[in-house]
């Protein structure tokens, strides 16, 4: 497999028809913020933080060890402060009882949270904005339209924020000049100009979205999509797998009670069926990139 | 950048440790072996007859109170007698700094904690139950995740006889025999009250059966009208624990219903 340069490469999920992208994000994303399984937890925590480090490399990967680690630790300590339920006191802070069960609890929380924040960050990289106004451009023009630019607004307003910071340094008020009182005057001149700058773009958007003829009928998209017959497969599959993780849920395979007592339901044939079919789903962009990478080795061998 | 990420965690530690800075932590076995293990061995000499006793009562379920409240009017004189002259607003018909109604004619008036000095050397005896009896009743309002948690027959902690030292309040005993049985008891500090709250004992909290179920206390047949931190104990004092499911209704509390709030 040639190695990806940052720009230009895009993974074979990624080149999928955005209809299917979508779905998928919205499946794993619902289903890691509602499976507080350990097991379904641990599942969407691997599956999200491997597809992130395909997606954004080396980096990425360095920041989760360095950044997730620590945080989830540091919210599974804080929830038993707040929460004293439990039947399995391990200690008494100020009197009232830390368990077991919250501490797990509070584990468990903190891994749903990363893991739904590592697919969004997922999401960001796959679903650009004209995919999502492919998708959605005819059936909900306006909303689609506030939704993509809502969705990438952080971005970039970051980078405007650099922008403009760096034009401010070219004249000496930059935030980083001057004692305390010029730096926070001159940071309070560069998010001003940025606060106009971003609704200014926003009504010249709105205008040149119109003056194009954004929403009116028969209008195409910038970019075309066809749904081909590996769009289709993959649908399948996808499909196959979703239902497969929701009858298990609709069975109580997903069902953990953490408080008073943890209980969860025994392994069996079915769970691990579920767990699977969530495996896979979990796992299937990097599936769909190492066939693709089997396919590419083959022909090579061929040739 | 980089650096001020590391600034970031370096505070959020720091704010951390500080919070951690200001918390006893203790293992659940010190207490046990701590000065108070001769109660232990007293509860354990008189627990048996007091149990029966205790299995009678049980069957009445809702007369208990009234009838506990008659039969303890020696030490209700007692305990007023000697805490009258404490407050000064008895009659006066207007709360006092804790939001507190006046406290009926002949019952203890409270007592603030931090005005009273524990005297270790005197050890007195009280007896202490802890019963959630009135969810048997209510078990198509109780949240059924705590199935697991409920004692069939609903009591808790079975009346024993605990030792207590001068000074303490009802929220101290509770706290130490809780601890000392491994009873799971949580409570917070609500300082309007100048008193702790009692959530949740046994893993049995407050509006697990129903929106107006909760722990209530009472001493000598008396539900106070006034946090548990505040009720200063005598020697003698017979206290209850009660779950309700009723604001107090079914454990025949009254003063609720003269539209005063607690």
């Amino acid at each position: 497999m040639a190695r990806r340069t940052r720009t230009g490469y895009r993974d074979v999920f990624s080149t999928c028809h955005p209809a299917i992208n979508f779905f998928y994000f919205a499946s794993v994303m619902l289903c890691g913020m509602f499976f507080l399984h350990p097991v379904f937890l641990g599942i969407s925590l691997v599956g999200s933080v491997a597809y992130a480090i395909l997606l954004k490399g080396e980096r990425t990967a360095r920041f989760y060890l360095w950044g997730l680690v620590p945080s989830i630790l540091l919210m599974a300590l804080v929830n038993p402060l707040f929460n004293h339920q439990g039947v399995t006191i391990l200690l008494y802070v100020n009197n009232n009882p830390l368990t077991w069960e919250s501490i797990a609890y509070g584990l468990a929380a903190a891994v749903m949270l990363f893991s739904v924040a590592s697919w969004f960050s997922c999401y960001g990289v796959v679903m650009t904005s004209d995919k999502f106004l492919y998708l959605f451009g005819r059936v909900i023009p306006a909303l689609s339209l506030v939704l993509s630019m809502a969705l990438r607004f952080v971005p970039r307003f970051q980078a405007q924020a650099r922008v403009i910071s760096n034009g401010q340094k070219c004249v000496g008020r930059d935030a980083s000049n001057g004692n305390l009182v010029q730096k926070l005057r001159n940071g309070m001149t560069i998010l001003s100009i940025l606060v106009t700058w971003a609704l200014e773009n926003a009504i010249e958007t709105a205008d040149s979205m119109r003056a194009r003829g954004f929403g009116l009928k028969g209008r195409t998209s910038f970019s075309l999509y066809r749904f081909d017959s590996r769009d289709r497969c993959v649908l399948l599959v996808l499909l196959g797998l979703v239902a497969v993780v929701l009858l298990g849920a609709a069975t109580g395979e997903n069902d953990i009670l953490y408080f008073p007592r943890i209980v969860v339901k025994p392994l069996s044939w079915w769970s691990a069926v579920v767990y699977l079919a969530y495996g896979a789903l979990c796992l299937l962009p990097l599936i769909l990139e190492g066939l693709e990478a089997y396919k590419w080795h083959r022909l090579r061998c061929k040739a | 950048m980089k650096r001020n990420w590391r600034k970031g965690l370096l505070a959020l530690v720091l704010a951390v440790g500080l919070c951690l800075g200001g918390c006893t932590v203790e293992r659940p076995e010190d207490l046990a072996s701590g000065g108070a293990t001769q109660s232990s061995q007293i509860s354990g000499e008189g627990g048996s007859s007091i149990l029966e006793e205790n299995a009678d009562t049980s069957e009445q379920d809702g007369s208990q109170a009234s009838d506990a409240a008659s039969g303890s009017s020696q030490s209700d004189a007692a305990s007023g007698g000697q805490t009258g002259s404490g407050n000064a607003n008895g009659a006066s018909g207007e709360k006092d700094q804790y939001q507190t109604d006046p406290v009926p004619e002949g019952k203890p008036q409270p007592q603030e904690p931090q005005d009273t000095e524990v005297d270790e050397n005197t050890k007195l005896t009280c007896t202490l139950t802890i019963r959630c009896d009135t969810i048997l009743d209510h078990m198509d309002q109780f949240n059924k995740e705590k199935l697991s948690v409920l004692p069939a027959d609903g009591i808790i902690y079975s009346t024993r006889q605990v030792t207590f030292y001068e000074g303490e309040s009802v929220f101290d005993v509770l706290l130490r025999e809780t601890r000392k049985n491994r009873i799971h008891m949580e409570f917070t500090e609500t300082p309007l009250y100048n008193s702790n709250y009692i959530e949740g004992i046994h893993n049995i909290y407050e509006f697990d059966c129903g929106e107006l179920s909760g722990w209530m206390y009472c001493v000598n047949g008396w539900y106070p009208n006034y946090g548990c931190s505040r009720y200063l104990l005598q020697d003698g004092d017979v206290i209850q624990w009660n779950y309700t499911c009723d604001l107090g209704r079914d454990l025949g509390v009254d003063w609720l219903e003269n539209g005063q709030k607690n």
